[in-house]
């Protein structure tokens, strides 16, 4: 399968069609990356990025030509399915997990005290009450965690979303720090 | 049909460990990718699965399909490596300490976070960083003065226990060891009565043996032929009452038609002394035997001063004339001094 490249104006249709302010525009963007990123992952895909970047190509294309659509979200599904169906039958595809597997970091003792170091050091590094919450989050039971998203003033899935943000940026933190950048 | 549901928890959950219909599947894919609030929530309980996984919370069928799913690529393996790590990170003691333990190392974290946060330089007045780094150092103190205190009260009373229970071994010890010594006290007076005892019964029994032999006048040794013999001697004991010794001599069958006249010579197996001798004796009869009885006063026997004898017993002749010796007996005779 082969990577479509975008122009630059066909991406700046896409973000104008996402949404009219282009700061709100670019958040919408990185928020329909994550989300396809996301589904690839899902579906065992071992190059997620590369196939979200190629299903908001083709979308912005569409867009390019003309196409009215009315939810670019709703819409991204189907040519995610697409792009899908096309890297399974790529013969290529093998060559790429393969090629992931053997890049794949072996995890030997000092390796793996190295990522906890890491993840010990961004947990530190998050704001107080952040780590906190990810502390708490970690240890608790599940009526634990529901007793703090009371005291919190919270529902458990705001609780949670919470958590899983904060967690998001941990990880982040972590995989820099394990690559050493 | 998942519409109506793919908000919950559980829809979420069976989405994640791949319990979905292909149909259903699509359907909720498509309503997170179009719905931002639903997609936050598939992440933040897919984070959570796999921190449940991590600490062993999943029931054993939702492990086996989350291993299924989640083992399945290097990517979705390194997250849950992520998470054991944070796991890890968030509990370095155990995992199996309680609900309750967690909460108060959470809330002493959570201390000792802001008191870590407090020590970064901020643009706040420095006397109220410095009051307020006071207090949270004091509190951090004074929980740890409690819990030390705890662990004081917990090990002197442990202390106590343990000096008690030595108490009690000391006075059991003491106890069983008066209890010994009485027992050896009883055991050597017991020890004592039955020596005495004993040697009382063995004069009882000398003196019994004595008073048999002595309070006997005659005293009788019968001689069976065919039992003869010099290591097992027919014995006799005799004391200074007694008078006389009778010595019975069965016969060996004669016919009772021509009964003969017998003659008997006492001597000293030592030395050959003849100390007693009678002729003429004539065969008693008894039923079917015949004997021949002597009675020799006991004087010759303490005279003779031995204790191995021989009896002699000789038969008239035809003629009538001489005697020719049938037999000759050994026997012992013992004179108790008193």
């Amino acid at each position: 399968m082969k990577i479509l490249d975008l122009s630059e104006e066909s991406f700046s249709r896409l973000l104008a069609r996402l949404n009219a302010d282009p700061m709100l525009a670019g958040e919408e963007y990185e928020k329909l990356r994550a989300r396809l990123i996301y589904f690839f992952e899902r579906k065992g895909c071992r190059i997620p990025t590369e196939l979200s970047d190629e299903t908001i190509n083709r979308i912005a294309r569409k867009v390019e030509e003309g196409l009215e659509i009315e939810d670019v979200f709703k819409f991204s599904y189907g040519v995610a399915r697409l792009v899908l169906l096309e890297h399974w039958r790529d013969p290529k595809r093998e060559w790429d997990q393969l090629d992931q597997r053997l890049s794949s970091p072996k995890s030997n003792q000092e390796f793996y005290e190295h990522r906890l170091e890491c993840m010990e050091k961004c947990l530190q590094a998050l704001q107080p009450e952040e780590r906190d919450l990810i502390v708490k989050n970690c240890v608790l039971d599940k009526e634990g965690k529901e007793e703090l998203a009371r005291s919190l003033g919270l529902t458990i899935n705001a609780l949670r979303i919470r958590a899983f943000r904060i967690r998001t940026k941990l990880h982040e933190c972590r995989e820099k720090c394990v690559s050493g950048s | 049909m998942v519409k109506r549901t793919f908000g919950s928890d559980q829809t979420i959950i069976r989405y994640l460990l791949n319990e979905l219909s292909a149909e259903d599947q699509a359907r909720f894919e498509e309503a997170y990718l179009s719905d931002g609030s639903l997609f936050d929530q598939v992440r933040a309980l897919e984070e959570e699965l796999i921190e449940e996984y991590v600490k062993g919370g999943l029931s054993g069928g939702e492990r086996r399909r989350f291993e299924r799913h989640y083992l399945a690529s290097d990517q979705r393996r390194a997250r849950i490596e992520a998470a054991r790590e944070l796991v890890r990170v968030c509990s370095p003691q155990s995992s199996t300490q309680t609900a309750t333990n967690d909460r108060i190392e959470s809330k002493l974290f959570s201390i000792r976070s802001r008191l870590g946060s407090l020590v970064k330089p901020r643009p706040a007045p420095v006397f109220g960083i410095a009051a307020a780094l006071l207090l949270l150092v004091a509190g951090g103190l004074v929980i740890d003065l409690l819990r030390l205190r705890g662990r004081l009260a917990a090990v002197s009373d442990e202390r106590a226990a343990v000096e008690r229970r030595a108490e009690e071994s000391e006075r059991r010890l003491v106890h069983e060891r008066e209890q010994l010594a009485e027992e050896r006290k009883q055991s050597v007076g017991l020890r004592e009565k039955l020596e005495s005892l004993n040697s009382q019964l063995a004069r009882i029994e000398r003196a019994r043996a004595e008073s048999r032999s002595s309070n006997n006048q005659i005293v009788f040794l019968e001689m069976t032929p065919g039992v003869r013999s010099i290591d097992k001697p027919d014995r006799a004991t005799i004391s200074d009452l007694t008078s006389f010794v009778e010595l019975r001599v069965e016969l060996e069958s004669q016919g009772a038609a021509n009964p003969r006249s017998y003659r008997a010579v006492v001597k000293t197996v030592d030395g050959g002394r003849e100390i007693w001798t009678r002729e003429g004796i004539k065969p008693l009869r008894r039923k079917s035997a015949q004997y021949v009885v002597v009675r020799i006063p006991a004087d010759r026997f303490k005279a003779a001063g031995a204790q191995d004898f021989t009896l002699t017993l000789d038969a008239l002749n035809s003629g009538g004339k001489d005697y020719e010796e049938l037999e000759s007996y050994y026997f012992q005779v013992t004179a108790l001094r008193h």
